[in-house]
């Protein structure tokens, strides 16, 4: 039992931070109380130190085989931690737009975060479907923060309707998993499928599994929710939504289909491929019409889903690891956008792309930002977008010797890409050359927004130009799936 | 080696960037700075050229990516270096031709040569480099200091619809490339040129990739070297400022194409499709190009068109090439750069003291500029090719070698043939029109208007390229030695010698008939002020593209209006019908493919049916009926809840104490909840309620659909009844009840025993839930005077509609 907690250590961590945060809240004269975004800041920091001090060798597990700490599921805690790091300092730049509870949403996030990263250790059902559930349950109050916001609360109750619909699918997917083969845990299953072979009753209730993980995704046909809830919701959680939430439908979707499912997986045929097509296509054909940036972000999202799904669709570890590279890349562009928008914005309701007109005027370096993170996404090269989606055609090509209809895939990924860099180049066309929007200058940005913005753009960069050892880590817990 | 590269390109492409910051403390005077980088790098690429050396000591490579095998690899052979000494050497001359351009009439003169110095890196980076995928990177990054220097006057319209067409054009058509040299690796395994171009290309089966290759690798030439039908942008990046415009749209990075296709030639030049493929494309556009040109009157577009022309020459000429190699692929190069570099720059300096860039508009400017008249003479002497100049030796070799490629090409000699004499006689007019127009005749009132003399060191750059026009054509034989040693094996066969003078061969009277047909040509456009010409709007191919992406952008427009939904009403269908199709179809062909049938599984579980039991799940059903049916919610929060306690009873009769315990409490706590919320709901909540109802048709839809999943569900229900029970985890524990745990009870045992951190967790659940709920109901607490006021809404809770003014 004990060492039991002493293997989840990170994830007690950032819970008990959680708790720190709340409590140090009823303690703190008002006037300290913004500073507790920085002490959050810092201590998702220091768990994310201490978790470069943990080894994945030898692979250690917990409550019975339930929670395993790998490679794979160190990298992804790492991921979200860093994730949570700057959605921390995003929020902390959104203030003016939450009315009150500023601890709270620290709180939340932490809680947030610790549901992801049990998820990335999920090696059984009722783990997984727990740790959804705490990502999932904080995620409904956390796009509903500002509620006096009607448009908040419509992306809330949105949420919450498909995000219970998702919930429903997904425990009866468990129970009929569970019905038809009588084990819940992972690796049993994949032992047991082995003399199951015949079983289609497991099949249905992956469906539904997969169903339910889609949603978190914002996979096609699942992904519908997505612009709405993107657009209603608060900067930092919209971020958030985009990273945090769907990198744990991937890491959980890997575990499912590569370790629980491994044999039923190999032989889906076409499936991923078709849906990481439709859901790319999607994303980017819908993202080119909109003009307010967070719906732009919410069709961007899907279409870098498809994307994902690419990876998946190879069923090769060249393929996992080009995902996990490319989601490393993500997280920095993203939070560039984000974090500079919120920097223009400060927690107004509005997000129109037009209103960013003439900042590269007003304040170059936030447009330039802006540029580096929107040219990431859209996959400009050197930068790690490009490198991300370079590896995700390589591993699709690679595959395609001994399955041809991965060729198409790599095609249309490629034409994908193209259409992609159209609507983010929009973005950057407003910033320069957009009609100036107003004379409001861009108010004085924090130390810590600065250190936030630097910090992303060298990822943007870095992991374009040094791709090595993030590259090496991606692979190493790609390959811990046994691909 | 390593430490020439370096500074060739590594010092350029790390250092230029600060440039932007430099430029603000250094105002115009960062010109100078940045001057030093063309001149370092033409420097250190001599010294490479001088070095004598194997083909295999002129890679160069340091670690990049070493898990995907990929180094920063160079390969510095002839082909490499002699675009390697075009782009450093014409760097040198268009630094110091913007330094005294871009007078203190422009704004951020750091940026400007930041972006500068980044394209003159990328673009040695490009030709430089071993690694396809280094080439290719390096081949993006020109595509966007283009978009960036074509762009950077971003206050008109022209630079963006120019910079945007560029972009999109160059970008897309890069990503091509980056297809083909995935194919390419596919086939060969290896990524690295020098590998290639040792081991040739495979035959065989993998020919049906190649070819695929090939013409993706061609179409990323054919987007760079705007070629048909990506020629339009050419002419509208002309927006950028003229030292961009001699730079990089007609010295180098159009060239890139051109170089591409070098590189390809000892890899492909076999294919059956090299041939027909660069020949019928690249002599079609130099034709186009040289209409499209005559028909301009602005001076730059002239100058881009006549561009485009050339370009399709040259890879054309690469498309017609012998097996054993070509000969004078170096001459054209270098012919074309000197005058059209020259040209532009010419242009350039009209344009700065006039501010003009009609060519109707102008004339008579010899007079005020001698020394620059002289250099457009020699240089549109050039271009037409008038004996004398590098021009005459050029168009006599392309002459030559077209006139051999008749019989073994067959139509398409004949066809290159025809294009080049029309081309060529054309050239002769436009030259002509160019210089004559522009410093010759009277002199308008506007340019006699705007004029202010320009420095003399702005004027100092064409007149060495004119004199090396002129120098090179009357001596070829010092082009010779160094022409020679940069040749490449398998690109290039043993050349002839050059020489001024041939005899009177036939290509010699062609290239007189050419003048004297070109002359009158001039003449007829002249005596007719050339009203005629005029771009016809079949041949607007810009026009097309701008209209193409804005139906693009129409579509896509109206397919996320179809596709997009707003309500949680109008999209639960699609993801129920998706949901439905998927597990439903797999569902329904399992139970088809095994045979077992559904009302086996039902009259089963008929057999053995509780009848209590049955009775209650009959009400169950009949609640969650009246959920749906009733209209007031209050009525529905009832028969919600009514549903759920039933459920309770339902555990109960399966003799599951726990579970009916945690669903009475979860009822019970959600209901208190509900209606405690609904209660402090403001009163504007409540005057806004309506009902939606939907049209018939969608109501029957969602009926079905409803009525699906339900139907879905329940047989999987059944499906999993029928097979045989998995072991069951109570069977275990009951079993184990007196051995384990030492008791009778089972329940008891399984609370406190075998699940006692499980209870100890529900336990503290409970608690924190209660404390929650009672922390809400507490602060809450409203007034005896609030209550008198009836239901306000709880504190904090008012929402704010837009549009409202806030209390």
């Amino acid at each position: 039992m004990v060492n039991d907690l002493a293997v989840i250590g990170l994830e007690l961590a950032v819970v008990f931070a959680g708790l720190g945060v709340l409590l140090a809240d009823l303690w703190l004269p008002a006037a300290r109380r913004p500073h507790l975004a920085l002490v959050t800041a810092w201590v998702l920091g220091l768990i994310l130190l201490a978790s470069f001090g943990i080894e994945a060798e030898p692979v250690r597990t917990a409550f019975g085989g339930m929670y395993r700490l790998d490679a794979l599921a160190l990298f992804f805690k790492r991921f979200f931690l860093l994730a949570a790091l700057l959605v921390t300092v995003v929020a902390r730049e959104f203030r003016e737009g939450f009315e009150a509870g500023h601890a709270e949403y620290h709180a939340l996030t932490c809680f947030a975060l610790a549901g992801m990263m049990l998820a990335a250790s999920a090696q059984h059902f009722a783990l997984l479907f727990v740790a959804l559930e705490l990502v999932t349950v904080t995620f409904y109050v956390l796009v509903s923060f500002p509620r006096r916001r009607v448009t908040a609360l419509e992306a809330g109750v949105k949420y919450l309707i498909l995000g219970a619909l998702a919930s429903a699918f997904l425990v009866f997917g468990i129970a009929l998993v569970y019905a038809a083969t009588g084990t819940l845990a992972f690796e049993a299953l994949a032992g047991r499928l082995e003399t199951f072979t015949g079983n289609r009753l497991v099949l249905a209730g992956l469906l539904l599994v997969g169903a339910g993980l889609g949603f978190k995704l914002a996979a096609v046909p699942f992904q519908i929710w997505a612009p709405d809830v993107y657009q209603g919701a608060p900067f930092p959680t919209t971020a958030f939504l985009s990273v945090g939430s769907k990198a744990t439908g991937v890491v959980l979707l890997l575990r499912v289909l590569f370790e629980a499912v491994p044999s039923l997986t190999a032989r889906s045929g076409p499936l991923l491929s078709v849906l990481a097509g439709l859901t790319m296509f999607y994303g980017v054909l819908g993202a080119i019409p909109q003009r307010s940036l967070r719906r732009l972000m919410g069709y961007s999202s899907i279409a870098n889903a498809g994307f994902l799904l690419v990876g998946f669709a190879t069923r090769s570890t060249e393929g996992v690891g080009a995902v996990l590279f490319y989601l490393a890349g993500y997280v920095f562009a993203v939070l560039l956008v984000f974090l500079v928008a919120t920097l223009v914005w400060r927690g107004a309701e509005a997000d129109e792309i037009a209103t960013l007109g003439g900042l590269g005027r007003r304040a170059p370096a936030l447009a330039a930002s802006l540029t580096l993170g929107a040219a990431s996404l859209a996959g400009i090269p050197p930068l790690a977008g490009f490198l991300g989606k370079f590896l995700l055609i390589r591993a699709a090509v690679l595959g395609g010797a001994e399955n041809p209809a991965l060729y198409w895939l790599a095609a249309i990924t490629l034409v994908a890409a193209v259409v992609a860099i159209y609507y983010y180049f929009g973005l950057v066309r407003a910033v320069y050359w957009g009609e100036e929007a107003g004379s409001a200058s861009v108010g004085p940005v924090s130390r810590s927004a600065r250190a936030a913005l630097v910090a992303c753009a060298a990822g943007v960069l870095g992991l374009g130009v040094f791709p090595g050892p993030v590259l090496g880590w991606a692979r190493l817990a790609a390959r811990g799936l046994g691909l | 080696m390593k430490w020439a590269l370096f500074i060739a390109v590594g010092l350029p492409l790390l250092v230029g960037p600060w440039l932007g910051l430099l430029g603000r403390a250094l105002g115009r005077r960062v010109g100078w700075v940045a001057f030093a980088f063309p001149v370092l790098s033409t420097a250190a690429l001599l010294w490479l050229a001088a070095r004598p050396g194997p083909a295999a000591a002129r890679i160069s490579e340091w670690p990049w990516i070493p898990s995907l095998g990929i180094p920063l690899a160079f390969l510095a052979d002839g082909l490499a270096l002699f675009f390697g000494l075009i782009v450093s050497g014409m760097g040198v001359l268009v630094f110091w031709y913007a330094n005294f351009y871009l007078d203190a009439h422009y704004r951020h003169h750091g940026r400007f040569y930041a972006y500068l110095t980044l394209f003159m890196a990328a673009m040695l980076g490009t030709v430089l480099a071993n690694h396809l995928l280094l080439l290719f990177v390096f081949w993006e990054l020109t595509g966007l200091a283009s978009f960036l220097l074509i762009g950077f006057l971003h206050e008109e319209e022209a630079s963006r619809v120019g910079a945007r067409q560029a972009l999109l054009v160059t970008g897309f058509t890069g990503l091509l490339l980056l297809a083909g040299i995935l194919m390419v690796r596919q086939v060969t395994g290896t990524f690295a040129l020098d590998e290639l171009l040792r081991a040739g290309l495979p035959a065989g089966a993998h020919r049906g990739w190649l070819t695929a290759a090939l013409l993706l690798l061609v179409l990323g030439a054919f987007g760079k070297s705007a070629q048909f039908p990506f020629h339009f942008w050419l002419p509208n990046a002309m927006a950028a400022p003229t030292p961009v415009s001699a730079y990089l749209h007609s010295a180098t990075m159009v060239k890139l194409g051109v170089f591409l296709c070098a590189r390809l030639f000892p890899l492909f030049v076999a294919h059956e499709l090299w041939a027909p493929l660069l020949s019928w494309i690249g002599f079609g556009t130099m034709v186009l190009g040289a209409v499209l040109a005559l028909q301009s009157h602005d001076l730059k577009a002239i100058l881009a068109f006549s561009t485009v022309s050339q370009l399709g020459y040259l890879i054309g000429y690469y498309g017609l090439g012998a097996t054993a190699g070509v000969e004078h692929d170096y001459l054209h190069i270098l012919n074309h750069v000197l005058y059209k570099g020259g040209l532009f720059m010419i242009a350039g300096v009209v344009i700065h003291s006039t501010g003009l860039q009609d060519i109707r508009h102008l004339g008579g400017l010899g007079r005020r500029l001698p020394w620059l008249a002289g250099a457009g003479a020699v240089l549109a002497a050039t271009m037409a090719g008038v004996i004398g100049t590098t021009g005459f030796l050029s168009k006599e070799m392309m002459l030559k070698e077209i006139l051999e490629a008749l019989r073994p090409h067959g139509t398409l000699g004949s066809y290159a043939a025809g294009c080049v004499l029309v081309t060529s006689v054309i050239k002769v007019a436009f030259a002509a029109r160019f210089f004559t127009n522009v410093f010759l005749g009277p002199e308008p009132a506007a340019v006699k208007a705007r004029f202010h003399a320009p420095p003399l060191p702005l004027q100092l750059p064409p007149l060495l390229l004119a004199a090396a026009a002129i120098g090179f054509g009357v001596f070829p034989r010092w082009l010779d030695p160094a022409l020679d040693a940069l040749a490449v094996p398998g690109l290039h066969r043993p050349a002839d010698h050059l020489a001024l003078w041939h005899g009177v061969t036939l290509e010699f009277l062609t290239s007189l008939g050419v003048l004297v047909l070109g002359a009158g040509l001039y003449g007829f456009g002249q005596r007719t002020a050339w009203r005629w010409a005029r771009i016809s709007p079949a041949l607007r191919f810009d026009a097309f593209f701008e209209a193409g992406l804005g139906a693009f952008f129409r579509f896509t427009r109206g397919l996320t209006r179809t596709l997009q939904a707003d309500r949680p009403v109008s999209y639960l269908p699609v993801v129920l019908a998706f949901a439905l199709t998927l597990v439903g179809g797999w569902t329904a062909y399992a139970l088809f493919r095994s045979g077992e049938a559904l009302p086996g599984w039902v009259s089963e579980a008929a057999r053995g049916v509780d009848w209590l039991r049955a009775f209650a799940a009959g009400l169950i059903a009949l609640a969650a009926l009246g959920v749906v049916g009733v209209r007031r919610w209050t009525t529905q929060v009832i028969a919600l809840s009514v549903a759920g306690f039933l459920t309770t009873f339902y555990f109960v009769l399966h003799r599951a104490p726990d579970l009916a315990l945690t669903q009475i409490l979860v009822e019970v706590v959600t209901l208190i909840l509900v209606l405690l919320l609904l209660g402090r709901f403001p009163r504007s909540a409540e005057r806004g309620e309506r009902t939606w109802r939907p049209p018939p048709g969608r109501r029957l839809l969602n009926g079905v659909l409803a009525v699906s999943v339900g139907g879905l569900m329940s047989t999987l229900v059944l499906w999993v009844n029928a097979r045989p029970a998995a072991e069951r985890v109570g069977d275990r524990l009951a079993a184990q009840t007196v051995d384990l745990a030492e008791g009778t009870n089972a329940v008891n045992t399984t609370l406190v025993d075998f699940r006692g951190f499980d209870t100890l967790g529900e336990i503290t659940v409970l608690l924190i839930a209660t404390l929650g709920a009672l922390g809400l109901l507490m602060r809450y607490k409203r007034t005896p005077e609030e209550y008198r006021q009836g239901p306000l809404g709880a504190p904090g809770m008012g929402v704010h509609h837009p549009g409202e003014d806030r209390p």
